[in-house]
């Protein structure tokens, strides 16, 4: 049995991902449930098993090579099965980044066969194209033949999406990648994209308009500059920060904290839970002690967009975990409810898995305030940019011991900064400034850390 | 507005109508003297009497056989079934002469039956107390069915069924009886044949009724915090004759539909609603119809068994991620 | 048990049943009641093996005395159910013959617009609220329409025919005691025919006397030969005015014998020809009814003679009515399942 294999959507929201690697040439063979490829997304990279046993027999998308979801990625059959009529109907579908190949080649079989065309028939000559009802329908109406539409559906179905989107005369773009190219004057329509334009690829056709100087300096023997694409997880981290930066009025407050008596709770629980394999840091203190204080200034436990503010009864804490090639924010889920332990194990599991880029677009969806720990860089306090539609995120620094004075001593004090940024549109400094005493409170006396989930 | 339980609800409804029409009467096992296995009944004999709120023999075929014959002679029975499921021992008097004597006799009859069968899970009631049988009367031409989800429809439909010139089997779902909620003042009847919208959204639409309503609303709060996504969420309340027409308008919108309900899946509502806009709108749909339902099994006794079988919020979730590609 | 006996009085050309006197009118109806029945079901014989009449039928051949006896002592507005053996009781209770014929002929004009035929024939406008294609189905409505003339504290009584086979249902038990418990104003009429379509009764019945189960539920009971009216209706008379008087049910059984098959058509493999031959020659209820009326000279030959001649002329009027009454157009299918209207009952 021949199976075509597509491009799998993991989340929600994915409409592309990128072949990161093959990991089997064509020609050799698979098991059922062998990893076959993986898939590099947004933000994650994830692998892909083989549904059915078989001969790697063609590659459609080749490694590095982005493809819409649902779209034909290989094709795996035995040995000597005849897959021509699979190569010409999945083929015509294949990789993202050769449309113009693609679209005239179904141009080409479907002007061999114009009574198709003429009697309203939207079957290709090799097959049924598979579309849902509704993509039908609106194929139908819009007189496009679905034979050129890519297919954004599971199984490599065609639905109204990828019907509108080919149907539309221009490619959509995201709003802030249209202001900022109506504000630049870059021409966006003659974007080549097919999927939806970001702010990176409007930069990328303001270069390329501006002369494209910047895509060939002058080289000099072994020490050439390189160039190259934002793709993946840096294209998205470009297009998110500039939104944040751009749309969010950002304040960020700063505040040394004494944290001598955090440590000494750290001490006695980490020697305890050493013992049950946990290891418990810093962090996970301050983890803990964040979502309880955001538990009592809701307004920073909350999303602003569309001109309204949603408070969340619960928290779900973001921690940015530094991956190679990019950042990462898995979630704590309801982090007010979880002791300290719990954080711990929580977040061990998921800096780990986001390491190893196996998590799962879902565990990074949701979250309600982000932290953000530069501390160990040896950094002492720093701007966080907002991670929207949070309205707020708080950075922590480094933990180094300072003398401080305590009425008229001077004493050894172990000090720690943070760095508040808040949305000024959905709350003020005082609140603000409330929260990062809250925070203090707590950490003078981590004693109250025990009484859990009351406002 | 004030705010009542179901079980008082559909008490005030049968007060409300034995005052306005003598020719009403109840009878059932254990309603009279005990006021009913969760409290429907309290009160209503020492208003109305022990003839018109009489407590039966043990003899389910009697009971709705003799309900048939009274409606038939000019009375106007209520036939408490004191478990939906013991509609099984009756089922001829259902099946063979409640659905069809107006038909077969060419319309000489009326039948203003009103046949109250209490379903659905609750408590660990085990197989034989458990069942939610709607979809077997929705097979039978001749009969209307309707299934609130709160206590405003409970009244409302109650006091409706009592005043069609029809059979109707009324479900009410026994978890829902303690279920307090809104019930306006006054005289009103909610419309047997009407679906509700009470959820508005423009991604996906959810069919449900009875208790899984409740179930399909939080859900929906979940997909929309969580996933973005805009659920609307239609009460079916009336199981025949089945509102299509506003599922499919809903659908005409969303272009996705589930269907809920703690029925048994397998030959359930849910299948002959999906059949329906299948047939009759499939150039609307973006993606498959998903229907939730409970597991093809008897509902078992003990309460992780119980729960697994049953849908929950998470299957209603998982369900409309489904059908959103 | 009680074993009603012959007449027991005669006096000025009037016999008294208990304290009812039977009249020259009646003897005359119970003749032309009778003798109508009987004809239109040879005429349904004929007409069914002539392929005119769909589906299949049910004769009451040899129970006529029962039907017309029981449904003599009731008024007009009483109620009775009936089996799927039902044209009998139909006609008894006073519908008309043509509207019946129509009826089995699937004609718009039949009482129920042809949606119903033999099995499910209703005059619901004379109490007979229809006939019951399952075996024990009338019970229970006889109950409940007995509930609902108790409800409103009115004056009817529902009498239930019903066969010996039925008597094995689970709705004759739950029913009967029902009734009892309540008092309820029903009659209770077993038509034993000794055969459950194809299973004599000693095969299928443990207590072949249907009338001793009233025991059970501490109701009266009379055990009648059903082929004989004056004993059928001196019986039903007495349970009647119980019911009536508040007294609640009766169980009467009348003993009969089914001359025809189970159904027209019925090779009726499981009893030999001399049997029925047998019942025929002597024990036809019309014949031992027209022997006694003219022995005793009750009924004059004349007066029977014209009896005679209007049934005839009545069922050939019924014939002509239903082959030339239109088939209901298809789309009537669609009429009468629901009551349309969302009208108050007030």
């Amino acid at each position: 049995m021949a199976f075509v294999i597509t491009m799998p959507k993991f989340g929600l929201t994915m409409t592309e991902g990128t072949v990161s690697v093959w990991c089997k040439a064509v020609g050799e063979r698979v098991e059922s449930g062998e990893v076959l490829f993986e898939v590099e997304t947004d933000k994650i990279t994830n692998e892909v098993t083989a549904p059915g046993p078989g001969v790697l027999r063609h590659i459609f998308t080749p490694a590095g090579a982005a493809a819409q979801v649902g779209a034909a990625l290989a094709i795996v059959a035995e040995e000597t099965e005849d897959i021509s009529g699979l190569l010409g109907a999945a083929g015509q579908q294949g990789a993202s980044e050769s449309p113009h190949h693609t679209s005239n080649d179904a141009v080409s079989r479907d002007s061999n066969d114009a009574s198709s065309l003429e009697s309203g028939d939207h079957t290709l000559s090799e097959g049924f194209r598979l579309a849902t009802p509704l993509a039908r329908k609106l194929a139908r109406e819009k007189g496009i033949d679905l034979g050129q539409v890519s297919a954004s559906g599971p199984r490599s179905i065609v639905v109204s999406r990828d019907v509108e989107e080919t149907g539309s005369k221009q490619p959509t773009i995201s709003p802030a990648a249209k202001k900022y190219a109506e504000e630049q004057g870059v021409a966006w329509e003659r974007i080549d994209q097919r999927g939806r334009i970001m702010l990176p690829d409007v930069i990328a056709e303001q270069l390329k308009q501006a002369g494209g100087q910047w895509t060939h300096p002058p080289q000099e023997a072994g020490s050439a500059a390189v160039t190259y694409p934002m793709t993946g997880a840096r294209k998205v981290i470009a297009e998110r920060m500039t939104r944040s930066w751009q749309q969010i009025p950002h304040v960020t407050l700063t505040r040394e904290v004494d944290v001598t008596p955090l440590l000494a709770a750290h001490a006695i629980l980490s020697a305890d839970l050493a013992k049950t394999g946990t290891k418990l840091t810093v962090t996970h203190f301050l983890v803990k002690t964040v979502a309880m204080a955001l538990q009592k200034h809701p307004s920073l436990n909350a999303w602003c967009q569309n001109q309204a503010i949603t408070i969340h009864p619960d928290v779900h804490l973001g921690v940015a975990v530094s991956v190679e090639d990019g950042l990462l924010v898995p979630v704590i889920p309801h982090a007010c409810k979880k002791d300290v332990g719990e954080i711990a194990e929580a977040l061990h599991d998921l800096t780990t898995r986001a390491r190893e880029q196996r998590l799962a677009v879902d565990e990074m969806r949701g979250g309600t305030f982000t932290i953000s720990n530069l501390g160990m860089m040896g950094v002492d306090g720093f701007t966080p940019i907002i991670n929207p539609p949070e309205t707020g995120i708080l950075g922590i620094g480094r933990i180094v011991e300072k003398p401080v004075w305590i009425g008229d001593d001077l004493a050894r004090r172990t000090m720690l900064t943070l760095s508040l940024s808040f949305d000024h549109r959905a709350l003020d400094g005082a609140e603000a400034a409330g929260f990062l005493q809250t925070v203090h409170d707590y950490i003078q006396q981590p004693l109250r850390l025990l009484v859990k989930g009351r406002r | 507005m004030r705010n009542i339980s179901f079980s008082q609800a559909t008490l005030e409804a049968m007060q409300e109508e034995m005052r306005r029409d003598e020719r009403v009467f109840i009878m059932g096992e254990d309603i009279a003297s005990q006021g009913g296995i969760f409290g429907q009944f309290k009160g209503l004999p020492k208003e109305f009497g022990l003839e018109r709120v009489r407590d039966t023999p043990i003899s389910e075929t009697a009971l709705v056989g003799a309900g048939i014959g009274a409606a038939l002679a000019g009375a106007v029975p209520v036939v408490d079934m004191h478990f939906a499921d013991f509609i099984g021992v009756t089922m001829d008097e259902v099946l063979n002469q409640m659905a069809k004597i107006r038909y077969m006799f060419g319309g000489q009859a009326t039948l203003p039956l009103v046949l109250r069968a209490p379903d659905g899970v609750t408590r660990s009631a085990a197989a034989q107390h458990s069942q939610s049988l709607e979809a077997w009367f929705l097979h039978i031409p001749g009969l209307k069915v309707v299934i609130p989800s709160n206590p405003a429809d409970a009244k409302g439909l109650l006091k409706a069924a009592i005043r069609d010139q029809n059979p109707v089997i009324y479900f009410e779902h026994k978890d829902l009886f303690s279920k307090k909620g809104p019930v306006p003042d006054g005289d009103y009847l909610t419309p047997i044949g009407k679906a509700a919208v009470v959820r508005e959204g423009k991604d996906v639409t959810i069919v449900s009724y009875s208790a899984m309503l409740g179930k399909c609303l939080e859900a929906a709060d979940q997909l929309g915090s969580l996933h973005g996504i805009e659920t609307e969420v239609i009460d079916l309340r009336t199981i025949v004759p089945m509102d299509m027409e506003t599922i499919y308008e809903s659908v005409k919108k969303t272009h996705r539909l589930v269907v809920a309900h703690e029925a048994v899946k397998t030959g359930g509502v849910g299948g002959e609603i999906a059949a329906s806009v299948s047939e009759n709108i499939l150039e609307y749909l973006d993606a498959p119809i998903i229907r939730v339902g409970a597991a093809f099994t008897p509902i078992p006794f003990s309460p992780p068994l119980e729960k697994r079988v049953i849908p929950q919020v998470e299957s209603i979730v998982e369900a409309v991620l489904r059908a959103c590609w | 048990m009680l074993m009603v006996g012959i007449l027991t009085s005669y006096q000025k050309g009037c016999f008294l049943v208990g304290n009812k006197a039977i009249s020259t009118d009646l003897l005359q109806d119970w003749y032309y009641r009778m003798l109508l029945i009987r004809r239109f079901e040879e005429t349904i014989n004929e007409k069914f093996l002539a392929g005119d009449i769909p589906g299949f039928v049910h004769l009451y051949i040899g129970e006529e005395a029962t039907g017309v006896g029981v449904c003599s002592a009731l008024n007009r507005t009483d109620y009775i159910t009936s089996t799927h053996r039902g044209h009998g009781h139909t006609l008894a209770k006073g519908a008309e013959a043509k509207r019946c014929m129509a009826e089995l002929y699937g004609r718009k004009t039949g009482y129920c617009k042809g949606k119903g035929g033999s099995m499910h024939i209703a005059d619901f406008g004379i109490g007979m609220l229809g006939a019951n294609g399952v075996v024990g189905g009338g019970f229970n409505l006889a109950v409940g329409a007995a509930l609902a003339v108790q409800l409103r504290k009115g004056s009817e009584v529902a009498v239930c025919f019903f066969g010996d086979g039925a008597s094995n249902r689970g709705t004759f038990h739950e029913g009967l005691n029902m009734a009892a418990v309540w008092k309820l104003p029903v009659v209770f009429v077993c038509e034993n025919n000794q055969w459950a379509s194809t299973t004599p009764i000693h095969e299928a019945t443990a207590v072949t006397d249907i009338s001793a189960r009233a025991a059970s539920y501490a109701i009266p009971s009379a055990m009648v030969d059903g082929n004989d009216i004056f004993a059928v209706y001196e019986a039903a008379v007495e349970a009647v005015e119980r019911a009536r008087r508040g007294e609640g049910p009766t169980l009467v059984e009348c003993k009969t014998y089914r001359v025809k098959g189970h159904f027209v058509g019925d090779p009726e493999q499981y009893r030999t020809r001399e049997e029925v031959m047998n019942q025929m020659e002597n024990n036809d209820p019309i014949k031992k009814f027209f022997e006694r009326v003219l022995r005793e000279k009750l009924l004059s030959e004349e007066q029977l003679q014209a009896i005679e001649q209007r049934v005839a002329e009545e069922i050939e009027e019924a014939i002509r009515f239903a082959e030339e009454s239109p088939y209901p157009d298809p789309e009537e299918a669609f009429d009468d399942l629901y009551v349309e209207e969302e009208a108050s009952h007030a």
